[in-house]
């Protein structure tokens, strides 16, 4: 027993199981046994009957009933027996499991401890300040550099402008509108288009000649 | 016994049953006769055996047909059974029942009684046909399938339960068993429990 440095560790209540598994053990060889003297009875039983000795063929039954009656008792023995083996193992496994919650739940304790409502707020609260102090400076820097900068920018954009283009602004807009109209002439669109002006023409030719047919009419009349 | 034996050719070879005088032949003679015997036993689940080729079982009596072939006449003598068990005993194929395993916890050194035992004039013999290695592993095997493990086991439970009826270790001989417990015990994976008179009862197996 010296060298039982970290095998299994037996508790009390595994002492306990083991005493009731003992019981049990000594129960189902208790009845193995009582089996065996019935069926014995009943052969002797059947033995003297073949020698017409009612008699003892009679005793030997009742002495099997009885036996029987025992067998029975012990089996409920036995149930009860091992019905408080396995509650105690499941108590023990629930036992494990609430150790394994309060486990869990101290943890999660320590872990909402460090995470704690006020720190957060007070955090959020600097990043919030941290935040509206960094706008504030960007607003201002930004400022500074419009102010005496913005009349000299548009000046280089102006200056820019005149460099690439070569004109002034109103005619490169207009040659930009050229551009624009060229590029979304498609080859159908304008034929339709002007299919549609000679119609509206050809309607408006026809109006003006109903107009003259009617005017040459009243000139008849 | 409902199913026979199969026994080898070799077993209806006269010269197999007397000691060969050539070194070489007699070592393969006497391999042949424990392979002989080991299969026998596995055959017939058989734990214990004298020195006198007797077998003891609990279920059924044995005649001495794995020692007496009455169909060539020809038996093993004395001189024979002490060359087959001592080979035997080298290779730790059997071992020397001693009954104390039972009771004291702690196997007294093997070597010591072999001397002892070799005066006296009737041993029995433990058969190995599975080391108790093997036994051990087949235990610890059976409580990981079925989630007994960290539950308390009766020595009673592990061998002679019908619930375990279809286990190769059902009906194991106590000695083999305490032994492959205390193999499981010493690496940690078993305590063995005692009742009030010192015997191991119980275990434990993780």
């Amino acid at each position: 027993m010296g060298q039982t440095t970290s095998s299994p560790k037996i508790t009390p209540q595994d002492k306990a199981v083991l005493q009731l598994k003992l019981q049990r053990d000594k129960l189902e060889q208790y009845q193995a046994s009582i089996q065996s003297v019935i069926d014995k009875e009943v052969l002797i039983a059947k033995i003297f009957l073949k020698k017409k000795n009612k008699e003892r063929a009679l005793l030997s039954l009742k002495k099997k009933k009885y036996q029987e009656s025992l067998l029975n008792q012990s089996f409920n023995q036995l149930n009860s027996l091992d019905e408080l083996i396995s509650t105690i193992e499941f108590k023990q496994i629930e036992k494990n499991i609430f150790y394994g919650l309060t486990q869990g739940n101290l943890i999660l304790k320590k872990l909402n401890e460090e995470l704690n409502i006020e720190k957060i707020e007070k955090l959020l609260d600097e990043t919030d300040e941290n935040i509206s102090y960094q706008e504030e400076v960007s607003t201002l820097l930004s400022q500074s550099i419009t102010n005496k900068e913005e009349e000299e920018v548009n000046q280089e954009l102006l200056s820019l402008e005149r460099e690439v283009l070569g004109i002034d602004k109103q005619q490169s807009v207009n040659e930009e509108s050229k551009d624009e109209l060229e590029s979304y002439k498609l080859p159908q669109v304008p034929n339709t288009a002007i299919l549609d002006d000679v119609s509206e023409f050809a309607n408006g030719n026809q109006i003006q000649a109903q107009k003259r047919k009617q005017k040459l009419k009243l000139v008849a009349n | 016994m409902s199913a026979s034996f199969n026994f080898p050719s070799i077993y209806n070879f006269p010269p197999f049953f007397t000691r060969q005088p050539n070194n070489q032949v007699l070592n393969s003679q006497l391999a042949n006769w424990s392979n002989l015997i080991i299969n026998y036993c596995e055959f017939h689940r058989i734990w214990v055996i004298n020195n006198a080729g007797n077998i003891k079982s609990s279920s059924g009596s044995f005649d001495d047909e794995l020692f007496h072939n009455h169909k060539i006449n020809r038996k093993l003598n004395n001189e024979m059974f002490v060359e087959i068990f001592n080979y035997m005993l080298q290779n730790n194929l059997i071992e020397i029942f001693n009954n104390d395993i039972l009771n004291n916890f702690n196997i007294a050194n093997t070597n010591m009684n072999v001397n002892k035992s070799k005066n006296s004039s009737k041993v029995n013999y433990i058969v190995y046909w599975k080391k108790p290695e093997e036994w051990a592993q087949l235990i610890l095997d059976w409580v990981e399938k079925n989630g007994k493990s960290n539950s308390i086991l009766t020595l009673y439970e592990l061998t002679q339960n019908l619930s375990i009826k279809k286990e190769p270790f059902y009906g194991l001989h106590p000695f083999i068993l305490l032994k492959s417990l205390k193999i499981l015990s010493s690496d940690n994976r078993a305590k063995l429990m005692k009742d009030d008179n010192g015997q191991v009862v119980g275990v434990k197996i993780v």
